[in-house]
Formats: structure tokens, C-alpha cells, sequence
């Protein structure tokens, strides 16, 4: 997953304060290893935004979206009150 | 740790408050007051989630008499969502100009009677007297100003306790009057959180039998309300009409600013741990959501994270109106610049929040000028989501954060420096805004869990001046939200606009604030009303409350 990150890094260096300037080819790769990354969809959906590409940033916003949905584990433990796992 | 005996620790205890108390060289520094209310959340080892969410507070005029008074929010029982006992009582206090705040929360008739969470001031039937909207747990509260010091609970009478049809009962964290359509009527725009019930709801585990707080993924997201004054008292659910019901969210805040200057108010709402919406008007009230088009949905780091509350104004004096927003440690405390042509660009780490905010947790950030220099800082209070019970693994209590705008959005942070640790570190939540002494300055009301209200008085040194407005509007809405205001000094520019929507839970109802500098007077002052109006005024003194009636033609 680090190398993720360094396609990441390498492709959205100046991509928060200037969309135009995202790279492509690593943010693809990054999202072809990771696909639940929302930066890496949201970096490639501001740099179609920006070039006019509007149903492919749709698509990849579309996606962002659908991972709010479904996020990673937090290091917290949910327990179902109703399972009665949980302590008094 | 080592033991130390309580006399010792009270004394050193006593001296490092001191010894932050008097330093007076800080830029911004603020001296802490006390005030007769605790929020009582009904905090539960079962960890419920709304108990970690409470405590809105408001900052205005509620008897006209020139002095800001002070309205907060408070708890219920959670189990029952009533105010089962005086200790949740929402309160009322009222200023008598001189710093000393008299609780007159029972002759108000504002005690409430559930669990209420923020609040929202604005004069919804422009008779002079501003109204309170309560936004709470499972209900909320519309109260009427008589302007004879009391109030009524209107809120059927308004048509604003109608549960969902789709959701159920709905959490509201708080709301903004806002006039989305121009015709001179405030409307409503409720902000609601999340999917929550007592019974059903997740527990989660910090350490096997330790139950703390859950992750905001394991609750349905809520849609926002937008409702529209019909002028009789009453208001219609224009939600799903307006565009706004389309976007579901985790709301937390809502900003409120015509961003793209074309005469329609926008509304910025913050997300846990979703992106971010920003309801943009096309006019007369409707919307279409546009944050990731705009380049706000997320921040930097293109991660969901905790936003929290928010503010929504110019920043960097170059008549655009920007957003910062609070966000768990990790996350920073997210700045937005507006670029002019509809989009932003995220200046967190330009601006240097990035390296002063990621240790930090906050809730409540709020936009103003503390130092009157003529730029606007960000004060935010500070505190994490998790229970006590979790400060073995993140700083759960944290002392308030100032953090100055030393020119053009560049930041430093003063914590210690501005007093700010006169207090003990605590879990902040909402925030309020207001020269609540006549002096010029700008101060700070700020709430905690379980914990004492704090009153920060602004005593920066007082070397530079500054100017605040009272709009009356006649055409537009009578509190004139949404007037935009250029104000020219020493040749310099700056802009605000009013609004009173700011922070987590809470509001700011004074006049509109502006720092002058070395200034003694406003070479210029444009007011672009709601209405259209434009108005100016040439050559205003300092260093007093200008009062400005819209002109009826």
C-alpha cells in the first residue's frame, strides 16, 4: 500500500491547490491497486472537471460518493447492543 | 506520576493561569470570565451519541437595549429526550453593558423541553426583534420574540414539527436564517447529522468493556431542510423542490454566502466524515449541489474527515468569500480560498494550518478580526468527539486556539500566548462572537461537555480602531442577512457580509465587525443589499456602531 501512496504523492503533488496539474497515469495505477481510495477518485474527477472531461468526472465523483458509504474499520470495535455482547 | 500534595498543585496550578493571564504582549489575548451554565449532555457509559454533540450557544440582542446577551443550548435526558430536571434547562442571559450577565431564562419562557443541540438567531417576521430556532434532537423549536423579554414556542404554529415521512424523527445540530429567494423573508435552513435512536443504535468499544462513541459509518446519513417563510408566520418544506433533500448528508455546519457574487445566497454544509456540500442558488431558491465541481467536497488530503462547524467569509480582503472549517487531529483545520470564477483552491498548507492544526481537534471555528488590523483571523474551540475515557489514545481536552491572520490568509496560532490556557483544557464545543463590552473588541462565549460556559473578553491592546454596522432593512430582510459590505481605509479594501451562521451549533448575531488599523475612519463604505440596493456611505468615523437603514427606493 506504500507504494500507493508514492503514485499518489507523484501524481497530485500541487493537486489541492491546482487540479490542472495532476498526472494521470500514477493516480490510475494507484486507483487499479487501491480502488477504495476516495483521493485518488477525487484528484482523477477534479483534473477531468478541469479539462471539460464532465461525465468522466462525474463517473469518478460517482464513485467518491459510493465509498462514503462504505468506510474502512476505525480502530474502534462495534458491538451490537441487540446481540447482547454488550457489557452492563 | 509523581504525588503532589493539592495545595501545591492548586498553587502551581494557579500561577501558570496567572502567569498566561498576564501575558499582554501577545497580538490577540483574551481574559477569562465566568458564567452561571454547565452543559449537561446526560453524558451515560453506554456512550449515546448525541451526548458528545450538545452545546450551541447564540450572541445577540434579544430586548434591543444597544448589548449583546447570551442564549445557550443545553441537554435532556437521553433516554427520554426530556429536560427531566432544571440542570438541562436551555438559558438565557442577559448583559447589562458592563460585563455582568443576569440569567432570565424563566421570564423569557426559554427553558425548553428537549434535547436541544444548536441554535440559529434571525428575525423571521422583521418586527425589530429577533427569533430564536432551536435545532435538537428528535425536535425542534421555533420561538417568537414579543419584544417585551419573553417568548412563544410557535413552532406548530410555523408548521416546523412535522417528522419526515422517509426518515423519522431527525437530529438537527443547528440551522441559518437565510433569505435564499430575495423576497425579504428570512427562510430556514435546518442542519441535520445523522440517523440516530436510542434503542437501535451501534456500541462500540474503545477496549473490551470500555463502550466509547461510534464511528459516524455505522449511521445512515440524513438529508438537510430548507424551509420558505411564507410571510404569515408559517413556512413550507421546500426541501426536495429546492434541490437541497436530493443530498444526504452527516451535516455538522452550515455556512451561508453568495460566493459567486451573483446575488443569491449559497449554503456550505460540512460533513462527518463524508464530503462536503455546497448548495450553490441558481436563483429564487433553487439548488444544485456543486462541492466537488468547486473543488471543496474534500480537503487536501482527499480523505473523508470529521468537518465539523464552519464559517463562510472573506479571508484574504479580496472580496470573495472563502471557508474554513474544524476537523479531528490528522485532519487539519481546512481552508478554502475562493478563486472567483466559482471554484477554490485548498490553501491549509499554504496558509500554514497544516503544520499549526494537525495536532489539534475543534469544533467550532469562527472568522473575525480579534487584533482590528483589518484581516480576519479564526478563533476555534478545541476538544475531541471521544469520551474521556479515550485520552489514552488521543488528546481528548484541549485548550481554545486563536489563530491569527498576520496578513493575506497566513496564519500563526496562539494558544498560551492569548490566555487561552486560563482555563483547563476541555472538551469545546460551539462558539459565539460579539463585543459584548462596548469596548471595541471582539469577544468569545464558548461552551464544553460537563463542563462551564467560558467568556473570553477580548483585551488585546487597544491600539488600533474599528467600525461595526447595524443594518435595518426595509426592502430586504429587516437583520439584512446577506448584505455585503466593502469597507475602504487607508486605501486598503475589506469585505464581510452579513450572516449570522457561524461555528458549530451556534450564532453570532451582533453587528457586522471591521478592524481598521491605524485608521480613525472608512474612506467608503458599499452595502450591496439582498434587495439589489446598493448604498454608500463616505467618510465614516471609527470607533462606535453605525446604524444603516436600507433605503426604501
Amino acid at each position: 500500500m506504500r507504494f500507493v501512496l508514492v503514485l499518489l504523492a507523484a501524481g497530485c503533488l500541487r493537486a489541492a491547490t491546482d487540479p490542472k496539474t495532476t498526472v494521470e497515469s500514477p493516480v490510475r495505477e494507484a486507483i487499479r491497486l487501491d480502488p477504495s481510495r476516495p483521493d485518488a477518485h477525487y484528484r482523477l474527477g477534479r483534473l477531468w472537471h478541469f479539462l471539460g472531461r464532465e461525465k468522466d468526472a462525474e463517473a469518478e465523483f460517482a464513485k467518491v460518493k459510493e465509498l462514503g458509504k462504505e468506510q474502512p474499520q476505525p480502530p474502534l470495535i462495534a458491538v451490537p447492543e441487540q446481540n447482547g455482547e454488550l457489557k452492563p | 506520576m509523581k504525588w503532589v500534595p493539592p495545595a501545591v498543585a492548586a498553587l502551581l496550578g494557579a500561577l501558570w493561569a496567572l502567569a498566561s493571564s498576564q501575558n499582554q504582549t501577545a497580538p490577540i489575548h483574551f481574559a477569562y470570565q465566568p458564567i452561571d451554565f454547565r452543559l449537561d449532555s446526560s453524558e451515560t457509559p453506554q456512550r449515546h451519541a448525541p451526548e458528545t454533540m450538545a452545546g450551541g450557544v447564540a450572541i445577540f440582542d434579544y430586548n434591543n437595549d444597544g448589548h449583546l446577551d447570551i442564549f445557550f443550548t443545553n441537554g435532556a435526558d437521553i433516554r427520554t429526550l426530556k429536560k427531566t430536571s432544571p440542570k438541562y434547562s436551555d438559558r438565557l442571559f442577559e448583559n447589562d453593558g458592563k460585563g455582568h450577565f443576569k440569567d432570565v431564562t424563566e421570564q423569557a419562557g426559554l427553558a425548553g423541553t428537549g434535547f436541544d443541540n444548536g441554535v440559529a438567531i434571525g428575525d423571521y417576521d422583521n418586527d425589530g426583534y429577533q427569533d430564536i430556532f432551536v435545532g435538537g434532537v428528535h425536535g425542534n423549536r421555533l420561538y417568537h420574540n414579543n419584544g417585551d423579554g419573553t417568548f412563544t414556542d410557535v413552532t406548530h404554529k410555523a408548521g416546523l414539527d412535522i417528522p419526515d415521512s422517509q426518515y423519522g424523527p431527525l437530529w438537527s445540530v443547528g440551522g441559518a436564517w437565510v433569505d435564499v429567494n430575495n423576497d425579504g423573508l428570512l427562510d430556514l435552513f435546518v442542519v441535520n447529522y445523522l440517523a440516530w435512536d436510542v434503542n437501535t443504535e451501534p456500541a462500540c468499544e474503545a477496549a473490551p468493556g470500555q463502550l466509547d462513541y461510534c464511528h459516524p459509518k455505522f449511521y445512515k446519513a440524513t438529508p438537510n431542510q430548507l424551509f420558505l417563510n411564507n410571510g404569515d408566520g408559517t413556512f413550507r418544506d421546500v426541501s426536495a423542490e429546492s434541490g437541497i433533500r436530493a443530498h444526504p448528508g452527516k451535516g455538522m455546519g452550515a455556512g451561508i454566502a453568495d460566493y459567486d457574487l451573483d446575488g443569491w445566497m449559497d449554503i456550505f454544509v460540512t460533513n462527518d466524515k463524508l464530503h462536503n456540500s455546497l448548495f450553490h442558488n441558481k436563483g429564487g431558491g433553487k439548488f444544485e449541489e456543486v462541492a466537488f465541481e468547486a473543488g471543496v467536497a474534500l480537503a487536501e488530503s482527499g480523505q473523508f474527515i470529521s468537518g465539523m462547524g464552519v464559517d463562510f467569509r472573506d479571508i484574504d480582503n479580496d472580496g470573495y468569500p472563502d471557508i474554513a472549517f474544524a476537523a479531528l487531529e490528522n485532519e487539519t483545520f481546512p481552508l478554502f480560498r475562493n478563486l472567483g470564477k466559482g471554484g477554490f483552491a485548498d490553501i491549509t498548507e499554504a496558509s500554514g494550518m497544516t503544520r499549526l492544526s494537525t495536532p489539534m481537534a475543534g469544533y467550532s471555528p469562527t472568522i473575525a478580526d480579534f487584533d482590528n488590523d483589518g484581516w480576519k483571523d479564526l478563533f476555534v474551540t478545541r476538544g475531541h468527539v471521544q469520551s474521556l475515557g479515550y485520552a489514552s489514545h488521543v488528546q481528548v481536552e484541549q485548550p481554545n486556539t486563536v489563530f491569527r491572520n498576520v496578513g493575506g490568509a497566513k496564519f500563526q496560532a496562539l494558544t498560551a500566548e492569548a490566555g487561552l490556557t486560563a482555563q483547563p483544557p476541555r472538551r469545546h464545543r460551539g462558539s459565539a462572537v460579539g463585543d459584548l463590552n462596548g469596548d471595541g473588541r471582539l469577544d468569545v462565549v464558548v461552551t464544553a461537555l460537563s463542563a462551564p460556559a467560558e467568556v473570553w473578553i477580548n483585551d488585546t491592546p487597544a491600539a488600533n480602531h474599528w467600525i461595526e454596522f447595524q443594518l435595518e432593512g426595509t426592502r430586504s430582510n429587516r437583520d439584512g442577512i446577506g448584505a455585503r459590505i466593502k469597507l475602504v481605509a487607508g486605501g486598503a479594501a475589506q469585505y464581510n457580509q452579513v450572516s449570522f451562521a457561524a461555528g458549530y451549533a451556534s450564532s453570532s448575531a451582533g453587528p457586522t465587525h471591521f478592524g481598521l488599523g491605524p485608521n480613525k475612519s472608512a474612506d467608503l463604505v458599499e452595502i450591496r443589499w439582498p434587495s439589489g440596493i446598493l448604498q454608500q456611505l463616505r467618510n465614516v468615523a471609527a470607533d462606535r456602531v453605525v446604524k444603516v437603514q436600507e433605503p426604501r427606493n
